[in-house]
């Protein structure tokens, strides 16, 4: 039963289309994230969503009361901004009651009370804003957002400002809070690995259109083409011409392209003869690159005109060197086709 | 350390060719007797308390006030509601808006002047010669000022995204404005509006063609006051740069960065504990 129904939603600025015929649904309490690269229009979306901006056709219900051209104030959407967009001229406790003041709704003192509690802003009340660092303003935001119990929490890059640390710290609060309240959420971002980790559900975008849709697990594993192969992960993507000058044997692929995650390249410099070769490719190459990366470690492979990624965990066991002569085994499994 | 002194000794030598002829006029004002000495020979206040009896020179003070505060008042009203709307609703149409408000930086005074003087010594509206011509071609002459120091403001607290958030909310867009944007950009707000009253005390081309002997102002009291006693004059001039200064001193005071708010709280005198008052009764401080 979808909650939040997005319909043909179609949005121009001028000649460019910025929205085009944008369709999805969301279930109560789901956790759905807007994935793109700048200008893309996941945050047009979402202030279309928010009625911040008109949309030029479609429309846009939710729990199928339809709020296409309802202005934002009554749509009862929560939304924090890239920006926070605090009130400076206010203290945190002025800026988290705002929203009950200005709707006359709840017991001012004992939710704020609750929402400062949850947000682990005690003793911060009276400050201003710009006395804040930059997580404890986007708790203030969120604070100030979720008060009012909206139906729809957006945010828009709310974590694109913070230090790394700080980011990976609000990821789980965010998300721990997102399922304490049961709120169904709409988080636009550009980075990858924060919208595997928060969400239930993806949307990648790129020009104005959903690429694919489906759980981190699936876009992860299975991306429908070079674009969310290429925005995902670090997909080594191959055209047809290239696979077959790399590989040693006679595989035809039908399609344009082929991708393989680094991940599932396991190199040796062993003979070839090693090898399990029902179910993989071999590939021969020399390292170009090695980049430890924590974790893991990086390769860049020269194999004949291509380079290929490969990544291995950090562990105990076999090494190379850059210059290095390697066999690469490819699963045909790990291998995915489109056009 | 060479270069150092020579920075000092540029800055001592700019200081006194600037700070002379204000000195110079400031003795002038005090003096009483001055002919052939290097410094007065005799020192008086009679030329201040002359200056502030003369009816003639507060009703010029107060009709410059009046005129310069009305235009002022004008010019951010009309400002503010063009900027408002054209930030929120038509952003892509304020390069217009900026066309419109810098031009009176390129039209002299002195063409203005004549360009009303012939509109409205023919026209059916007789303003030729009132407050009420110079108060209109203050409030456009000062655009520029009022259009800068609002657009920087607006821009600034980032006040579209400002409203959307209180919006969101539950606040109309007039209740987010006078909630929100308006205490944001008062600064900015009143920075423009000193800055505006700085340069319209100073302005004098449009007051004596548009308004002269007709409507005295402060700048067509100097002018006249000028010919006839230097001393006078002195004091006008010295009272003049006094009021400037305050004013000046006020739009830096607002432009600093680190002041967010003006507690007035702080302008109290001190208060003392019931002991300390006690202590200094015994000392005689208190009486």
């Amino acid at each position: 039963m979808s909650y939040v129904n997005v319909a043909s939603v179609k949005k121009q600025y001028g000649n460019k289309t910025v929205l085009n015929n944008i369709s999805f649904t969301i279930k109560k309490g789901e956790f759905v994230t807007l994935l793109g690269q700048s200008g893309c229009g996941k945050s047009t979306l979402l202030r279309a969503i928010a009625g911040i901006i008109d949309i030029d056709d479609g429309f846009i219900s939710v729990n199928d009361k339809d709020i296409t051209h309802l202005p934002s104030r009554k749509r009862e959407i929560g939304m924090v901004f890239q920006s926070y967009a605090l009130f400076p001229n206010m203290t945190v406790s002025q800026n988290i009651a705002y929203g009950l003041k200005m709707k006359k709704i709840g017991n001012k003192k004992k939710d704020m009370n609750q929402m400062i509690e949850i947000m682990g802003l005690n003793g911060l009340e009276n400050h201003y804003p710009h006395e804040l660092s930059g997580g404890q303003q986007q708790r203030v935001a969120l604070a100030r957002a979720l008060i009012l119990k909206p139906k729809i929490l957006l945010l828009d890059e709310p974590l694109s400002a913070l230090d790394a640390k700080i980011r990976k710290t609000l990821q789980e609060e965010i998300k721990r809070i997102q399922r304490e309240m049961n709120i169904t959420t709409i988080f636009v971002t550009h980075d990858q690995k924060e919208a595997m980790m928060l969400s239930d559900r993806i949307y990648v975008m790129n020009k104005g259109v959903i690429e694919q849709a489906g759980t981190p697990e699936m876009i992860y594993t299975s991306p429908k083409n070079k674009f969310v192969a290429g925005f995902i992960g670090s997909y080594n993507i191959l055209t047809n011409s290239e696979w077959k000058q790399c590989i040693n044997e006679n595989f035809d692929i039908s399609t344009a392209n082929i991708a393989i995650r680094p991940e599932r390249i396991t190199m040796s410099a062993k003979d070839a003869e090693n090898f399990d070769h029902t179910g993989n490719f071999t590939l021969g190459g020399r390292i170009r690159t090695k980049t430890i990366m924590g974790s893991l470690v990086r390769y860049q492979v020269d194999v004949k005109a291509k380079r290929i990624q490969v990544e291995q965990l950090f562990q105990d066991g076999e090494y190379f060197e850059e210059g290095d002569t390697v066999k690469l085994l490819i699963p045909k499994k790990a291998c995915i086709t489109f056009d | 350390m060479i270069g150092k002194r020579k920075h000092l000794f540029i800055v001592i030598l700019l200081s006194i060719y600037l700070l002379l002829p204000l000195l110079g006029t400031l003795l002038y004002s005090l003096a009483d007797k001055w002919s052939d000495s290097i410094l007065p020979e005799s020192w008086t206040f009679s030329w201040y308390v002359m200056l502030f009896q003369d009816t003639r020179f507060l009703e010029a003070l107060s009709r410059s006030i009046f005129v310069i505060a009305s235009s002022v008042l004008i010019s951010l009203v009309v400002m503010l509601l063009a900027m408002f709307v054209v930030v929120i609703y038509f952003p892509s149409k304020e390069k217009y808006l900026k066309l419109v408000s810098m031009i009176p930086y390129g039209v002299p005074a002195i063409v203005s002047a004549i360009g009303l003087l012939n509109v409205y010594s023919s026209s059916s509206i007789s303003i030729v010669g009132t407050p009420w011509i110079l108060i209109g071609s203050y409030a456009i002459i000062i655009m520029p000022f009022v259009y800068q120091g609002i657009r920087n403001s607006l821009y600034t607290v980032n006040a579209v995204e400002l409203i959307h958030a209180a919006e969101l909310l539950g606040a109309t867009k007039i209740k987010a404005v006078i909630s929100v944007v308006l205490p944001n950009i008062m600064k900015g707000i009143l920075a423009a509006a000193l800055l505006s009253i700085a340069m319209l005390f100073g302005e004098f081309a449009l007051a004596n063609l548009l308004v002269g002997g007709q409507y005295e102002t402060l700048q067509i009291y100097l002018y006249q006051k000028f010919s006839k006693n230097g001393h006078l004059t002195s004091a006008i001039v010295i009272s003049y740069y006094i009021i400037i200064m305050v004013v000046t001193g006020l739009l830096i005071q607002f432009q600093q960065p680190g002041i967010k708010k003006f507690h007035f709280a702080k302008l109290r005198i001190p208060r003392f504990h019931k002991s300390q008052i006690q202590k200094k009764r015994v000392e005689g401080d208190i009486r």
